[in-house]
């Protein structure tokens, strides 16, 4: 007479497989005959039931706030100075002075962290169908802004961010085979808590706003109107973007582009940054890393 | 969900808050303290209106949203830089409590505790615990959660085992008595 085989019991993967369903039926029927494998089963139950359990809820009144600070995610310039400023430490920032040590070594002499005055202008140009619209800083300010660039000014407190330009960086002509090379120096560098060293004449300001605790895109640059549009572009393109963490002027073989960065979390991988050069005139995609 | 990428406000407004409640408990269950847990809903709902345009109605729309809410997530715990840390909120049901509310096998049997459930999903790997939280908060099937974490199948039942087993360990709970005449 032959020895009866040795009941061999199911291991934890497929006894969480039957506790989800998602175990075949002679797996489910292995469980249920045997009474270790069935305590098993039920020990996990517990864990997976209290795990599902209630937890604590905000109160209505802060539910309804949350609810009214998301929906006016489509308002930037009301949202991001209550929520988006108050950030603390962000890893990013070192990163991104090693975009701006290297993107910025590769432009010649641009002025960094210009007056924004220009910007608006440019994207004014831009909004009006004035496909000559160039990344030239302009000299004058919004209070010097034609009739028709006066029509283009946005209401409200729209025009009250407008009104008082913040200042933007313009990194000038770009070279996009030096942005993938960058892109990749961000990857490896993302994470240092040491700002890099930075060496490149002119590129200090713009190290400094991008050291860490700098933050995220100030509110009132994200506001504006060709960060704003290119934001939302991205966005659509990629739904995981975290926070934006770098914006920038800048043209590509004399075309005018808006370079953003976005801050993306991974599951699988440490945090990484996407980065996106987009046409200013209208979001289209030149390069994104 | 249509109406609102159309930009209907009222249309938001709704859909926002028919998935608060699970967003925010997707929440809880992640950051495993209230201040973190509340940041990152506030983050997931913001990144569910900035991203909604992009929806394309291939997957559930609470599969999609709970994709950003877990990124959310994960980016408040390395935002923070910390572990989660448990919550003494009078109001939450005590972990004890809310197993003996599912009925342990046995319900005699006293399970013994040793850390709070949310000090015991701290000590979970992120990843570990974001399957786990998915399947048991969210109730999402493999598949989604495959799809959702971006990892394989296999992958997805390996963690949530690996995490429930951890978690029973960590919470105490036994195995109940087996009754006799079975296999053992």
């Amino acid at each position: 007479m032959m020895p009866a085989e040795p009941h061999r019991h199911l291991d934890d993967d497929t006894l969480s497989g039957v506790l989800d369903g998602e175990a075949s039926p002679e797996e489910g029927a292995a469980a249920a005959g045997c009474d270790k494998c069935s305590a098993r089963l039920a020990r996990l139950r517990q864990v997976a039931q209290a795990v599902g359990g209630p937890t604590p809820s905000p109160d209505a009144a802060r539910r309804r706030a949350m609810i009214d600070a998301a929906l006016r995610a489509e308002e930037p310039e009301i949202v991001a100075p209550t929520v988006l400023a108050t950030r603390p430490h962000r890893r990013v920032a070192p990163a991104w002075a090693a975009a701006a040590a290297v993107i910025a070594a590769g432009a010649l002499a641009v002025p960094l962290l210009d007056d924004l005055g220009g910007g608006v202008q440019d994207q004014e140009q831009v909004a009006a169908g004035d496909s000559e619209a160039t990344a030239d800083p302009p000299t004058a300010g919004p209070g010097d802004l034609s009739v028709a660039e006066q029509d283009a000014q946005p209401s409200g407190e729209e025009s009250a961010l407008a009104a008082r330009p913040p200042p933007e960086r313009d990194l000038g002509e770009i070279d996009l085979d030096r942005l993938e090379e960058l892109a990749a120096t961000l990857r490896q560098d993302f994470g240092r808590e040491q700002p890099l060293e930075l060496t490149a004449p002119g590129v200090a300001p713009a190290a400094e706003a991008l050291r860490p605790g700098a933050g995220e895109v100030p509110a009132e640059e994200r506001s504006r109107p060709g960060v704003h549009a290119c934001e939302e572009a991205a966005r659509r393109r990629d739904a995981a973007l975290g926070p934006l963490v770098y914006a920038a002027r800048a043209s590509v073989e004399g075309r005018p582009v808006v370079v953003l960065a976005f801050e993306v979390a991974a599951v699988e991988a440490p945090p990484s940054t996407r980065l996106f050069v987009l046409a200013a005139e209208d979001c289209s995609e030149i390069a994104a890393e | 969900v249509s109406a609102a990428q159309e930009g209907d406000r009222d249309a938001l407004d709704t859909l926002l808050q028919r998935h608060y409640d699970r967003l925010h408990r997707l929440c809880r269950r992640m950051c495993s303290n209230d201040a973190d847990a509340d940041d990152a809903t506030q983050e997931a709902l913001m990144a569910v209106v900035r991203g909604l345009a992009s929806y394309d109605g291939r997957a559930a729309f609470a599969t999609w949203a709970h994709r950003v809410t877990v990124n959310a997530c994960l980016d408040e715990l390395r935002r923070r830089g910390r572990r989660p840390q448990p919550c003494d909120d009078p109001a939450l049901p005590s972990s004890a409590a809310a197993l003996h509310v599912v009925g342990a096998p046995e319900p005699g049997e006293a399970v013994a505790l040793r850390l709070d459930l949310d000090a015991a999903l701290a000590e979970l790997a992120p990843e570990v615990r974001a399957a786990v939280v998915l399947r048991d908060v969210g109730g999402h099937d493999y598949a989604a959660i495959a799809a959702i974490l971006d990892i394989p199948i296999g992958t997805v039942r390996s963690r949530i085992s690996r995490g429930r087993s951890r978690l029973a360990d960590l919470l105490g709970v036994r195995n109940p008595s087996p009754p006799s005449g079975r296999p053992t």
